[in-house]
């Protein structure tokens, strides 16, 4: 062919991939395509006119699309920039109604909160308790009615209220998961009782010195809740409206864009606790001081959450945001074979749950219903005093050790144990049939059960020693006790000697950390 | 964690309040329906997370097993040569 031929008969593609690289957007399958024919025409212009301009032409266009394609990686600093400056406010652009809907419920609440404070002069006590109240008008006699802003130390007070702050907006958004309406009651019950403790200053005639105290840090901390409440109701939209998505691919996208929003005001939390410890103490600093610090905050909250992604969508995004990290569905096994790192065993524990995840629910709500049955029939009286029932979850973990050995009920250590026995032999049958393809013989029953004793006894023994020492050595011997049950019913034919002494060989050559560290 | 966290929620608070709108019961009925619900809860959470940690043991015995007995790399040893094979190199 003729060089000019071969000129008129492509200029018009060449042309056209031209155009195509001026765009601000490229189409990556498209510039795939282009990349492999404009590498053909080069080959075939190399190869018949090697001393022509079109080689050239052809090689600088070839270069141009292979520079698009092959970009270098980004740098963490650019990914970091992208996240805070181009993702998370077109997130918080695209989630605006839920911001909206979120500030409407939280606003109402306080108006219920500051109604029902006028209306009800014992309301404040339902709200916030008779101490808080106590202790606040003693503050108010002694001229100090901010001091409890200043009872502890600057840095406990920070790390207490910052982690308080972390799980009320964690725990704000995952109740979402209740198609939102989680979410919107705990809005309601933190704006209600937002809107309690400011009239209670209000009837007291210390408005402006409440106000300006409280709202130092509660700029921000208030904001986030709100975003947090925003959060949980994009996710649980994606739950109730799933649009043409399955429903569980749905979710997942928007418990996605949820957790990415919460990441976001997570730095703010952190914020506003140590602005809590460190700041709202100086209640004699100059007013105009704290209410420039209260704008200030004000300011950077509406134009962080509002004004800037809305600043941001009218200029255009760098990039829309796709749903297009969401992975194929796939019937995922696990492979026994492999060895696996410690992320990747928690990982497919997941995946073994969902895998089996009716099997397991089977499995817990018999064993619950065993052991509350018994526990009801055999305790003097349903009440309180029986067990710690979860109020406080630290509370809660501290005195785990009742639901085993407990002083009104002398078999609790049988029935938690039989408990045990059944769920470990249960759990581990489905994983060696997962594994071996085959259900371990009925008959077998009655031997898994008798293996699982021994590690049964051990765990529950570590519970009777009370106090830290049992969490200390329950760390490392819980595990162990699991482990040494699996290998009972797997390979050691119920013998626990033989079991013991293949966990402590593998613990002998793997170290204390039990898996791979690679 | 967060499962027991869950359960000291205005959600749960919320749903023993949405019960006694519909099941009208004494006071102290209730009080006692409010500790069984709560007991029942607490136990199902508690064995549920005691399952998720026997399945991480579980796939840690297959780990472990593997570093042991180097099954996956005899498997990979038998395949040498079987994948060329497939591709339809051995052809070419």
């Amino acid at each position: 062919m003729r060089e000019t031929q071969f000129i008129e008969q492509n200029k018009e593609k060449w042309g056209e991939f031209e155009n195509i690289l001026e765009d601000e957007y490229k189409d990556p399958d498209k510039l795939n395509d282009l990349f492999i024919q404009i590498t053909d025409d080069l080959s075939y212009s190399r190869t018949f006119y090697p001393n022509r301009s079109v080689r050239v032409y052809l090689n600088g266009l070839a270069q141009s699309i292979f520079h698009d394609v092959h970009k270098s990686p980004t740098s963490p600093w650019r990914a970091f920039q992208h996240f805070w400056l181009e993702e998370l406010p077109q997130l918080y652009f695209e989630a605006r109604r839920d911001m909206l809907v979120a500030f409407l419920v939280f606003a109402l609440a306080l108006g219920i909160g500051v109604l029902s404070c006028a209306m009800d002069p014992d309301f404040p006590e339902i709200i916030l308790g008779q101490s808080y109240l106590d202790m606040t008008e003693s503050n108010i006699k002694n001229g100090d009615p901010m001091a409890v802003y200043k009872q502890k130390g600057m840095f406990n007070m920070a790390l207490g209220i910052t982690l308080n702050n972390l799980m009320v907006a964690l725990l704000t958004f995952l109740t979402g998961v209740f198609i939102g309406m989680g979410s919107v009651i705990v809005l309601i019950f933190n704006g209600i009782m937002v809107g309690v403790f400011q009239y209670f200053f209000v009837e007291k005639g210390l408005f402006l010195e409440s106000f300006l105290t409280i709202w130092i840090h509660g700029t921000i901390e208030i904001s986030c809740i709100i975003v947090a409440g925003a959060a949980g109701l994009t996710m649980g939209r994606g739950l109730a409206f799933p649009d043409t998505y399955a429903r569980d691919r749905a979710f997942q996208l928007s418990a996605r864009r949820g957790m990415k929003m919460m990441i976001g005001i997570a730095p703010l939390i952190i914020l506003a606790g140590f602005i809590e410890g460190f700041l709202t103490r100086y209640t004699d600093t100059p007013q105009i001081i704290r209410a420039l610090f209260i704008l200030i905050s004000l300011g950077f909250v509406l134009s962080y959450f509002m004004w800037y992604p809305a600043i941001k969508a009218r200029i255009g995004f760098a990039a829309p945001l796709y749903n297009t990290d969401l992975n194929p569905d796939l019937n995922l096994k696990i492979n026994y074979r492999s060895i696996k790192r410690n992320g990747e065993v928690f990982t497919e524990s997941f995946l073994f749950l969902r895998n089996y995840f009716q099997s397991i629910i089977i499995l817990v709500g018999g064993v619950t219903a065993l052991y509350c049955t018994a526990v009801f029939l055999l305790s003097p009286a349903i009440n309180e005093e029986v067990f710690v029932l979860p109020t406080d979850l630290f509370l809660y973990l501290g005195d785990f050790d009742d639901i085993i050995f407990n002083d009104q009920i002398a078999a609790l250590p049988f029935i938690m144990g039989l408990c045990v026995m059944i769920l470990t032999t249960g759990v581990n049958r489905l994983m060696i049939r997962d594994s071996d393809k085959t259900w371990p013989s009925w008959s077998k029953l009655g031997k898994d059960l008798f293996a699982a004793l021994p590690g049964t006894v051990v765990l529950l023994l570590l519970f009777y020693a009370p106090g830290g020492i049992t969490w200390l050595i329950g760390s490392m011997v819980f595990p162990l006790a699991l482990l040494w049950i699996f290998i009972n019913q797997r390979e050691a034919g119920g013998n626990p000697f033989t079991g013991m002494q293949r966990t402590l060989l593998w613990l002998c050559h793997n170290g204390a950390g039990y898996g791979p560290c690679r | 964690m967060f499962f027991l966290g869950l359960m000291h929620t205005a959600v749960v608070g919320f749903f023993l309040d949405v019960l006694t709108w519909i099941v009208n019961l004494p006071p102290e009925k209730m009080d006692q329906f409010g500790i069984v619900f709560m007991m029942v809860l607490q136990m199902f959470m508690t064995f549920f997370v005691f399952a998720l940690i026997i399945i991480g043991m579980g796939l840690l015995y297959y780990t472990l097993s593997g570093i042991q007995d180097a099954g996956d790399l005899w498997e990979k040893i038998g395949k040498i040569g079987e994948q060329r094979k497939i591709r339809g190199l051995e052809r070419e």
